[in-house]
């Protein structure tokens, strides 16, 4: 039993490592710097503390969350503390002269379509399967607040989650950002199964 | 029963409710779509801070944690502070949160739960007698809460927003 899970867990945390190389080398080619991955983080934890391990509820983020359909469904969420997005809007718009709050918001929805659709192909194709990303939708706010609704979805059917996080690093900038993947129940099935893993 | 000891400043986690007797704030934050249900009996000073997540228990596929639910907490809330030595005749309530944090292009049932949290509040609330004195709901913004027990205030402070007491 134990060595299932522990099977699982390794093939989890293989697929989002992939995932978040591709987002890693798409954001590396879109701000022109180099970005390195850490070792992707998989726990399990009471929905109540999740507000908690992902970095507290009142930590200002901006957030992005992509519904995902096709042979999979579920979401992702990709989020940034608000100094690092500030940081990495800059980044993305060093050569213009304005550079007003709307231009941040669609530089960093940009960025997120870019990194997220990688993160999401890179798996699509491990696993043969097809999956569709939706448009972002983009919240400035307070982390608790964000992610609730995210938090109620799960909680719908399980009174813990797993929390799937990969940090992304920017070379010579304190930038970090975090990708959660919540496949649903159904998905995870699937995911297993394609990887041969019962 | 969440009773809570002598502490000044109390917290309230997602899915949880804390009651005790003033001098006390219970503060809970970053609520989303999730409702913060403040309920006082201004005489006794005695208060409660619920954090709900989901409408109704009935409802639901799995009923372990009974604090996730409007229906359930609010109930529960109630007895402990009864017993605490509240009068639930003179209980009233406030009521925050319930956003719907991003602007949908489609309809998303998911993304919209905020809103079938309030009226779920609501309709307990009704069901119970408590009167609803003020709310703070829907929008699309999160708030955190902070509910003082002696002035019988909530206040709700937002990212955007600042700070609004009621």
């Amino acid at each position: 039993m134990e060595k299932i899970l522990e099977n699982k867990i390794d093939a989890l945390k293989e697929i989002i490592n992939i995932g978040t190389g591709h987002a890693a080398t798409a954001l590396s080619e879109f701000i022109h710097k180099r970005v390195t991955v850490k070792v992707p983080d998989i726990s399990v934890a009471l929905i109540s503390k999740m507000p908690e391990l992902m970095g507290g509820a009142d930590l200002r983020i901006r957030g992005f969350y992509f519904t995902l359909t096709g042979d999979f469904t579920g979401g992702i969420f990709l989020y940034f503390p608000e100094e690092t997005a500030e940081g990495l809007a800059n980044t993305i718009l060093a050569d213009m002269d304005e550079k007003g709050e709307e231009m941040k918001k669609s530089a960093l929805m940009e960025l997120s379509n870019i990194t997220t659709n990688s993160y999401i192909n890179a798996i699509a194709n491990m696993i043969d399967s097809k999956i569709y990303i939706s448009v972002p939708f983009y919240s400035a706010d307070m982390l608790g607040a964000i992610i609730d609704f995210m938090l109620i979805e799960i909680s719908q059917n399980a009174d813990y989650a797993l929390l799937m996080e990969t940090f992304i690093e920017i070379e010579g900038e304190k930038i970090s950002g975090k990708f959660i993947f919540m496949p649903d129940i159904i998905s995870f099935n699937k995911l297993f199964e394609r990887l041969g893993i019962k | 029963m969440s009773e809570c000891a002598e502490f000044k400043i109390i917290s309230v986690g997602i899915a949880d409710y804390k009651a005790c007797k003033s001098p006390a704030a219970i503060e809970s934050t970053g609520l989303g779509s999730c409702v913060g249900i403040a309920l006082i009996d201004p005489v006794t000073k005695i208060g409660g801070l619920a954090h709900i997540m989901l409408p109704s228990i009935e409802e639901s596929r799995i009923t372990t944690s009974p604090l996730k639910f409007a229906d359930t907490a609010i109930r529960m809330m109630i007895e402990d502070m009864v017993k605490l030595g509240a009068n639930k005749k003179r209980i009233v309530a406030k009521i925050a949160g319930g956003a719907c944090m991003f602007a949908l292009t489609v309809p998303n049932p998911a993304m919209n739960v905020g809103e079938r949290n309030i009226s779920a509040v609501k309709k307990v609330l009704q069901e119970e007698n408590i009167p609803l004195v003020s709310e703070d709901t829907g929008k699309n913004f999160g708030r955190s809460l902070s509910f003082n027990l002696d002035s019988g205030k909530l206040k709700v402070k937002s990212a955007h927003y600042g700070i609004k007491e009621m």
